[in-house]
Parts: C-alpha cells; sequence; structure tokens
C-alpha cells in the first residue's frame, strides 16, 4: 500500500501546534473541578484574566501557578510521551497495535512507582518515584522485545502485551493489597485509572526533564526506524544497528512512558488512537509520524482532561484513564477487526 | 483479740463470695463493632469482657488498642463468637442483619446500640449499655463526667462565629457524625461540611478546597508510618500556604462516644492558640 502524504509535515505541524497552544492555554486558566458551573467557571477564568473576581486576586494567583499550570503542563508533557511512545513502538514492533498501555509498559512503569511509592522510598529520595516508574518500563520493554524475537506474529505479540499489561495491573493491586496504609484500596483506582488532577509543579520537575530525554532519544531513533520500515535485513545493509536502536527506542519510550506514569497513573490508549488518526495525514514513515504524534497526544490528553473538568459526573471528576478507555477501546477493537479483514481471515495466527 | 479478727476477715470474705455468687449480670461479653467495643471498654469489668473486634486491636484505629488485645478477637460476624459462648454481645445499627438473626436463633442475647445522632442519644447509648451489663453506677459516672466536661469545654467557646472544614485524607468529606457537628457548633463553629451541601459527603478538588475558604479545615490524620497518595495529596503546596489546618487522630473520634471531648478540646486549644498568634 502507497502511504502518499497529504500534506506537508511542516505545514501539519503547525496546523497542530496551534491548537496544542490554545488547549494549552486554556487548561491553564480553566477551572480544575467540574463542580464549578459553566457560568462559574467562565466568570472564574475570565477573572482571572481580567483580575476581576470576587475571589481575592492573590488566591487566584496560587491557585493559577499551584494548581492550574502543573496541570496544564503535565497534561501536555504526559501525553507529548503517550503519543511519541505510541508511535515509536509502532514503528519499532511492525505493529499498528503497539501501544505502551496495551502493551503493558504502563502497567509496569505504575507497578515500579508504586513500589517505589508504598515502600517509603519516595518519602527519602524524590526520585526514586520516576525512577521505579522507568525501572518497571524497563523491565516490560524487555519481555516485549524478548517475546518479539521468539514469536514474530502479530497477534502473539499483542496476546504478549495484553498479558503484561494485566500482570501488571495485578502487581500492582496486590502491592496495594500488601500495603498497611487504610487508603491502599482506593489507590489502585489512581494507579490503574490515572489522573492529573491536583498536581503539584515538584511533581511536574520531577518528572518532566526525565521525559524530556526520553522524547530525545525516540526523536533521534525516528530516521533508523524509517530504514527499518523497509525490513531489518535492508536496515543493516543500509547501516542500521538493529540492536542500538531497540535498546534507543526502549530506553525512550520507558524513560517517557514511566515517568509520565509515576505521577499521573496509567492513563490507556492515547499512544494507540494518535498516530493511527494521523498516519493518513503523514503516512506510515516513522519520522514523519512521530513529531506529529507527539503534538498529537498533547492536544488528546490536553482535550480529556478539559472534558474530565467540566463534566459534571458523580461526586468527584471521572478519572482521566476511564475516558481514553472508553474512546480507545473500542478504538482497538475496530483495529483489531480492520486488520483481520484487510488479511481476509487466513487464519495466519492460528 | 487476734481471734476475732479472723473470724472477721472470714466473715467479711464469706459475704464478698456469697455477693459474687448471686451476682446476676453478664459475666461473658462479646462486641462486634469498633464504637461498641470502645464503649465496653470503658464501661465494663476486665473479667467480664470476653471477646472485641479485629480493628480494636489496630493502632491506627483504636486508641485503646492495648488493652483490647487481650481478648479474643472477632471479624464482626455472630458465628467468631458463639463457640466462645457469650450470654451478651453487642451489634451496631450498621451490623448485618444476619449476624442478629443468627445470635437470636442459637438464643444468644443480643444488644443493638444505635449511632447517636445526637448529644443526648450518645448519653442514652451509655445508660443502654451500662445498664445491660450491669454496670449502672459506672454508667450514670461516665455520664456525669461527660456532662460536666461538655459544660466546661463549651464555657471557653468562640466569641466570634468561625468556619472549620472537616476532611479526611483523599479531600474526602464524608463521615462527620452529628454529635461532632453538635458539640462544634456549641463552641460558635460553623461545619461547613453540613452548611454547603456542595462541599458534603464527596472528595474534593484542591481548588474546590480552598475557594471555600475555611477558617480551619479539620484533617483526620491517620498514624500509619506508611505513606499513601491520599495523605501525600493534603500536603499540596497550595493547602499549606492558603489554609490554616489543625490535625486530629482519625481514631481518637472515629466513634460518636464520650471519648470525643479530648478531641473537641484538642481543635478548641488549637484554634484559640492561632487565633492569639494571629
Amino acid at each position: 500500500m502507497v502511504n502518499t502524504p497529504q500534506i506537508p509535515q511542516k505545514r501539519l505541524i503547525a496546523i497542530l501546534a496551534l491548537p496544542c497552544f490554545f488547549l494549552f492555554s486554556l487548561a491553564s486558566i480553566f477551572p480544575t473541578s467540574p463542580s464549578f458551573s459553566v457560568q462559574e467557571s467562565i466568570q472564574l477564568a475570565t477573572g482571572f484574566l481580567t483580575q476581576n473576581s470576587t475571589t481575592h486576586v492573590g488566591l487566584q494567583k496560587e491557585i493559577f501557578l499551584e494548581l492550574k499550570v502543573p496541570r496544564a503542563i503535565l497534561g501536555l508533557a504526559v501525553g507529548i510521551s503517550l503519543g511519541l511512545a505510541g508511535a515509536g513502538l509502532q514503528g519499532l514492533l511492525h505493529n499498528p497495535l503497539a501501544e505502551p498501555g496495551v502493551m503493558g509498559i504502563s502497567s509496569f512503569g505504575a507497578l515500579g512507582a508504586s513500589i517505589a511509592f508504598y515502600s517509603g522510598a519516595y518519602s527519602l529520595i524524590p526520585l526514586a518515584l520516576p525512577l521505579g516508574g522507568i525501572l518497571g518500563a524497563v523491565i516490560c520493554s524487555i519481555l516485549l522485545i524478548v517475546g518479539v524475537r521468539a514469536i514474530p506474529k502479530t497477534s502473539t505479540i499483542i496476546l504478549l502485551g495484553l498479558a503484561l499489561s494485566a500482570l501488571g495491573g495485578a502487581l500492582n493491586a496486590l502491592v496495594l493489597s500488601l500495603s498497611p496504609n487504610p487508603f491502599a484500596a482506593l489507590e489502585i483506582v489512581f494507579w490503574q485509572m490515572g489522573s492529573l488532577a491536583d498536581r503539584t509543579m515538584s511533581q511536574v520537575y520531577l518528572s518532566v526533564p526525565i521525559m524530556f530525554v526520553g522524547w530525545l532519544l525516540l526523536f533521534q531513533s525516528a530516521g533508523q526506524l524509517r530504514v527499518l520500515g523497509l525490513g531489518e535485513e535492508t536496515a543493516v545493509s543500509l547501516g542500521v544497528e538493529i540492536n542500538r536502536l531497540r535498546l534507543m527506542v526502549i530506553i525512550g519510550s520507558s524513560l517517557a512512558v514511566g515517568a509520565a506514569v509515576s505521577v499521573v497513573g496509567v492513563i490507556g490508549f492515547i499512544g494507540l488512537i494518535v498516530p493511527h488518526l494521523l498516519r493518513p495525514f503523514v503516512g506510515h514513515d516513522p519520522s514523519r509520524l512521530m513529531p506529529v504524534s507527539a503534538l498529537g497526544g498533547g492536544i488528546l490528553l490536553l482535550l480529556a482532561d478539559l472534558f474530565v473538568r467540566t463534566l459534571p459526573v458523580f461526586s468527584a471528576e471521572l478519572k482521566i484513564g476511564v475516558l481514553t478507555a472508553l474512546i480507545g477501546t473500542p478504538f482497538f477493537i475496530y483495529l483489531i477487526f480492520r486488520s483481520e479483514i484487510s488479511r481476509g481471515f487466513s487464519g495466519e495466527d492460528m | 483479740m487476734s481471734k476475732h479478727i479472723v473470724n472477721l476477715l472470714v466473715l467479711f470474705s464469706s459475704i464478698i463470695a456469697l455477693a459474687a455468687s448471686t451476682y446476676a449480670g453478664p459475666k461473658r461479653i462479646a462486641s462486634l463493632n469498633l464504637c461498641t467495643d470502645e464503649l465496653l471498654l470503658s464501661l465494663a469489668d476486665p473479667d467480664q469482657i470476653i471477646s472485641l473486634t479485629w480493628l480494636a486491636r489496630e493502632e491506627s484505629l483504636s486508641p485503646f488498642f492495648e488493652p483490647a488485645r487481650r481478648y479474643h478477637k472477632n471479624n464482626g460476624r455472630a458465628s467468631d463468637v458463639i463457640p466462645l459462648n457469650p450470654d451478651l454481645v453487642f451489634l451496631s445499627e450498621f451490623s448485618p442483619a444476619s449476624t442478629l438473626g443468627l445470635l437470636e436463633t442459637v438464643g444468644v442475647k443480643s444488644v443493638v446500640i444505635p449511632e447517636p445522632r445526637t448529644i443526648i442519644q450518645l448519653l442514652e447509648n451509655i445508660r443502654a449499655m451500662s445498664s445491660a451489663i450491669d454496670q449502672v453506677k459506672k454508667g450514670e459516672k461516665l455520664m456525669s463526667l461527660f456532662s460536666s466536661r461538655l459544660k466546661s469545654i463549651t464555657e471557653d467557646k468562640n466569641e466570634q462565629q468561625i468556619s472549620a472544614l472537616l476532611l479526611s485524607p483523599g479531600i474526602a468529606s464524608f463521615g462527620s457524625s452529628a454529635v461532632k457537628i453538635e458539640i462544634l457548633k456549641m463552641l460558635n463553629i460553623r461545619v461547613l461540611n453540613q452548611e454547603r451541601p456542595s462541599l458534603a459527603n464527596r472528595y474534593l478538588s484542591v481548588e474546590e478546597l480552598t475557594r471555600s475558604s475555611p477558617d480551619f479545615v479539620i484533617i483526620d490524620k491517620h498514624s500509619s508510618d506508611y505513606p499513601s497518595v491520599s495523605e501525600e495529596i493534603l500536603k499540596h503546596p497550595l493547602i499549606q500556604s492558603s489554609l490554616k489546618t489543625i490535625e486530629v487522630e482519625a481514631k481518637d473520634w472515629l466513634c460518636s462516644t464520650h471519648n470525643l471531648l479530648d478531641t473537641i478540646e484538642h481543635i478548641n486549644a488549637k484554634i484559640g492558640h492561632t487565633k492569639n498568634r494571629s
């Protein structure tokens, strides 16, 4: 199948950067709770901008700096990490269904972070939290690569990923069940369903620089992933060091995703949906897809966050991972059906 | 002379032994609820009790964890205590109907102690339990002590009305008992959980909490050495910088019993201290 990009990449990046900036700005001023009515939200947002609010100006400023800005930064950074890692993993594994959430990388990242948190390591050294997340993500990525090399079939990789994802979730629930604090059972929901609510600037300082290093590694591997798309043998003959490339993508995704889940929990399907939505515009080439997927991930997560911040459901804010799973799961099923139909139900993997 | 003394001693011991043998009160009492555990430990003689819940033994949940560890532990189920052959079992109104039904079926006397909604009901609970375990005098003493202490605490009430929000980790605003609120009101403290439905019985966000602008936030602290995300969120810089917080041990006022007054006194002292400082 020939994939001719319909829109030049630079123009698409410019097109995506605009809504990304708009949503980031909106996320930085919009109230962080669905308990405020639309009218109140607009009043609070415009009141802040015009400094003409009934609430004390000093408090407005503090809410902006301590609550809304970290939330917007994390929304953008986590979205970029998930979108970019999704596109990178799809390129590396030659699998359109690969994604940090589906492949278990996010679950293992959350497992590593929760071990660092509940063991008390985080209280001693805050950096232990993202490091735990990264270690969990690296372990899962290595298991995946070993699985892919042993049985390089699409369905096997996906089944392995789903199994690892379930295992990561179960181990995380086990860690929390063994933790003697009385809120552990409630907190399983945070780690498995993710949330950007009430994050702090310390969490931004702790995780975003690590995510940034992960992005650099992933962007650096984009060109080689393009060559890998021609087949391993061709790539090797063109000078691509496959093992080095694998390592770069694994470490890059693990740094980005591990650091992200360690502060916001597991937010699934962003890395699956975004590259698929953007592929018709830029084609299959990872070097073209990855930058736009990064921006797309940021847009999608900021949009989802604004949605949960304004949707008045139940007594508390809907967990953002619930929303992304509600959108992502039907999309995932659709992709499986589409991929099977395109193969004509050949029974290749049976 | 010494013979007379010996005779008198023998006579007294015989009277005491006779009184003990004719004592009609229950001697094998079990409790199937943390709050009835607390009341029972305050009213019963130590050798009257045979079983308390496992929660009473937990340091993070019970102020009486040490004495509670002397007794058999149950999981709040009738089947845990029936083999101990109790002659009286206390339950709460939240105990399952099946638990009460099973106790009735096997012929074990049981008493349900309701959750008090008012100070009067709290006193009635003390009266009901002390009468059921034949410790009426102890009960009366406890009630009188409670009433006089309450009077003394409320004499020191705040001159101006103060607003407070009662929170648990995770910024949860549920679980504030009506008795707590009644006593705090007597101290001229308005409890926003009750006044504003939008702040009641739910998880709040940090923004909602700070915008609600209570004079004080009273936070239930759980004396656990293990970290939790729910407690971590209460350390949010915005909460720390914009709100005055008072921490109280959750276990000390988890149950609406006479022991609430220790915590109420602590809160009032903290408010007075903070006001004096500012």
